[in-house]
């Protein structure tokens, strides 16, 4: 199979999939206790009548359905419930590139500290170098962000006074989410790195490299750290899609007006279609982060062979 | 060849020898204690002889050779006492760059596995081409056609078409010609060559021996060929030294370890080889027993628990080197045979 026949069967494989998910979604949504409308202050009964008429409640579970899998599948993911001007596909639209940001900040910081701090730590094994940063790594992996957020908060934000608690307005504001949300995967992608880097040193190939006298800079980059560091490619589709989830938590802590603070809300609120929409977008882009870094993959290991 | 006479200082006992190891040795402080992987070996190896290393596994073949190349296992290995002069100069003495300029281009070496000696994510033209553009300096189109020349001289077909292809697109017997290519690419002096057939099969063994005898004469190096194979020091080899727990037992020429055998470790090893000649019937008899443990003291002679000759007087100091004939030596304080 060639590598776009692979693409291409991948990306038909997304459309079950998707179905899928959208299935599970609305009749997850559907079984939890609870409707839209019944909060504390119900609405008079004509009023309530109205809504579930103009969103259709009232039809068999089974036809809202079809009707929400097919405009699901044409890309609709149809009003929300609690913001009855909108639609979900706008509030995504709006809200998500604040997320995406703050997700990617947080991944190239993860990459940048995780990276120096596993390969500094392989090349120079057992010495202090290595300690102290497997030391700093495994603190990170311990502290949950919904812990190490309010720390930071508290010591930069209120007793050093030198960055902004919470907001989402100028660059600075986004130092204490970034570092809450990317810290633990500095943490894993630093444990990942040394661990692959330490694998390959063991190598014969790379005895061999040095057997050839090349300059340790070339044993290196060229002979090291291409296979060292595959198995962090790896990590990244599923550290991505975690860390965008993961921003769920943090927008809530620091104010952030992203999607995942919709997304709370909206199961907070029972926006049946918000919640729902929000979940099967998650999900589509998990599964194209995950195709993303299989074909990343088959550039970067030429031993692998697509099935 | 003169023999390795311990008192004799080295500057006198060989000013042609392309290679001196002198009293080497070298260790691996490992987290359990001390391997004494290399315990005082010596030999010599003139231009354009091939000197064979033979021995059981474990017996240090493989890291008196890394220690050559100063290339013992980081950071635990370290050559600590001996001397290694190539081309009369002290490599012990030498900078990392300038043991860099020796590496591959005036020491090649081949590795025992062809498997994992190849990096896979590079291609063989990569692989072949590195060394050569560093020690060469020379464009990378040069020695893309000098790579393409020696894969030719190694005997692969389409070398051209190779050059692109990934070592897992080869086969082993393939993958070991590359590895020699690659260890030819500067026209080293010296070949180190650790079992360069060992993983691979009978047919395609011999066809590598051809192989290397063939462009030594070409190229007019020495070669140093490690092997547990006695039939292919005996093809291939003017000098032999056999290695027993990380020391020498017996040294001399191919005729004296084969017909003369003075060591009683080299007589079993020498018993365990099938002879194509005769007696097919007669099992072999491998010698019983397994190495000692180098991490542990050894009293003596490292043989004894294994040796049918040993008494109580072998258990007293490692015997004394002695001398059969003139480049005949061996350690063992019996008259065997
Ligand atoms: N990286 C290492 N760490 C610890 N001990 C090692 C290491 N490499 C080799 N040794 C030990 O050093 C001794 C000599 O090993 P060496 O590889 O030189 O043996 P060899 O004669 O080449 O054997 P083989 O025929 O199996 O290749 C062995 O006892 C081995 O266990
Ligand atoms: S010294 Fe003794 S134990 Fe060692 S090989 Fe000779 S006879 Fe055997
Ligand atoms: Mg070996």
């Amino acid at each position: 199979m060639s590598r776009l026949q692979y693409t291409l069967w991948r990306l038909i494989g997304i459309v079950p999939v998707m179905v899928l998910i959208t299935t599970f979604a609305f009749f997850l949504m559907r079984a939890a206790p609870g409707g839209p409308f019944d909060k504390e202050k119900a609405l008079p009964p004509e009023i309530e009548k109205n809504i579930r008429a103009k969103y259709h409640l009232d039809d068999p579970l089974i036809v809202q359905y079809g009707r929400y899998l097919f405009s699901v599948m044409r890309g609709d993911l149809g009003p929300s419930f609690k913001y009855p001007n909108r639609t979900v596909n706008e509030i995504i639209v709006e809200s998500f590139p604040v997320s995406l940001k703050l997700g990617l900040l947080a991944m190239c910081f993860a990459l940048f500290f995780g990276l120096s701090a596993g390969v500094i730590s392989a090349l120079k094994q057992n010495r202090w170098q290595d300690y102290t940063f497997m030391g700093f790594a495994l603190f990170g992996v311990s502290v949950p962000n919904i812990v190490l957020g309010p720390l930071l908060v508290l010591i930069f934000g209120l007793w050093l006074g030198w960055l902004p608690v919470a907001g989402w307005e100028s660059p600075v504001d986004a130092v204490l989410p970034t570092i809450t949300l990317g810290a633990i995967y500095v943490a894993y992608i630093s444990r990942i790195s040394r661990a692959g880097i330490l694998e390959v040193l063991g190598q014969d190939y790379v005895t061999v490299a040095r057997a050839k006298g090349l300059p340790q800079r070339i044993v290196v980059f060229r002979h090291i750290l291409r296979g060292g560091l595959l198995p962090v490619v790896s990590f990244l589709g599923p550290a991505f899609a975690s860390i965008l989830t993961g921003s769920i938590v943090v927008e809530k802590i620091f104010h952030i007006p992203g999607l995942g603070q919709h997304f709370v809300q909206a199961a907070l609120n029972r926006d049946y279609t918000l919640a729902m929409g929000t979940v099967i977008f998650y999900a589509l882009i998990l599964i194209l982060l995950n195709l993303v870094v299989d074909l990343l993959y088959t550039f970067l290991d030429p031993r692998v062979r697509y099935e | 060849m003169r023999s390795i006479q311990k008192w004799m200082p080295v500057e006198l006992v060989m000013a042609d020898s392309l290679l001196v190891v002198d009293r080497l040795k070298s260790y691996i402080y490992t987290r359990y204690g001390v391997v004494r992987a290399v315990n005082d070996v010596s030999f010599e190896l003139a231009e354009g002889d091939t000197l064979g290393i033979v021995g059981e596994s474990g017996s240090g073949k493989s890291m008196t050779c890394m220690s050559i190349l100063g290339l013992l296992p980081q950071p635990f290995g370290k050559m600590v006492a001996g001397r290694i002069r190539f081309r009369n100069e002290d490599l012990h003495t030498q900078s990392s760059r300038q043991m860099q300029q020796i590496r591959g281009k005036e020491i090649g070496m081949v590795f025992q596995d062809p498997m994992t000696s190849l990096n896979p994510f590079l291609t063989v033209g990569t692989q072949l081409t590195e060394g050569y553009v560093v020690h060469q300096q020379v464009a990378k189109q040069e020695a893309w056609q000098h790579a393409i020349d020696m894969l030719d001289k190694v005997g692969i077909p389409e070398a051209e078409k190779r050059m692109l292809s990934y070592p897992h697109e080869l086969s082993g017997g393939m993958r070991q010609r590359v590895m020699i290519a690659i260890a030819l690419m500067c026209s080293p002096a010296l070949l180190i060559a650790d079992e360069p057939t060992s993983a691979l099969d009978v047919t395609i063994q011999a066809q590598i021996l051809e192989l290397l005898k063939s462009l030594q004469r070409q190229m007019k190096m020495s070669i140093i060929l490690i092997t547990h194979d006695l039939g292919i020091v005996a093809a291939t080899c003017k000098q032999v030294i056999v290695m027993y727990a990380g020391r020498v037992m017996e040294a001399g020429s191919v005729d004296d370890i084969f017909y003369r055998p003075k060591h009683p470790y080299t007589i079993g090893l020498l018993q365990s080889v099938p002879s194509l000649e005769a007696d097919r019937e007669k099992p072999l008899q491998p010698i019983d027993g397994n190495p000692p443990d180098l991490m542990a003291d050894i009293q003596g002679c490292p043989f004894h628990p294994r040796c049918a000759y040993g008494d109580a007087a072998c258990l007293q100091e490692f015997p004394q080197q002695r001398t059969a004939t003139t480049g005949h030596s061996f350690y063992c304080c019996k008259d065997v045979e």
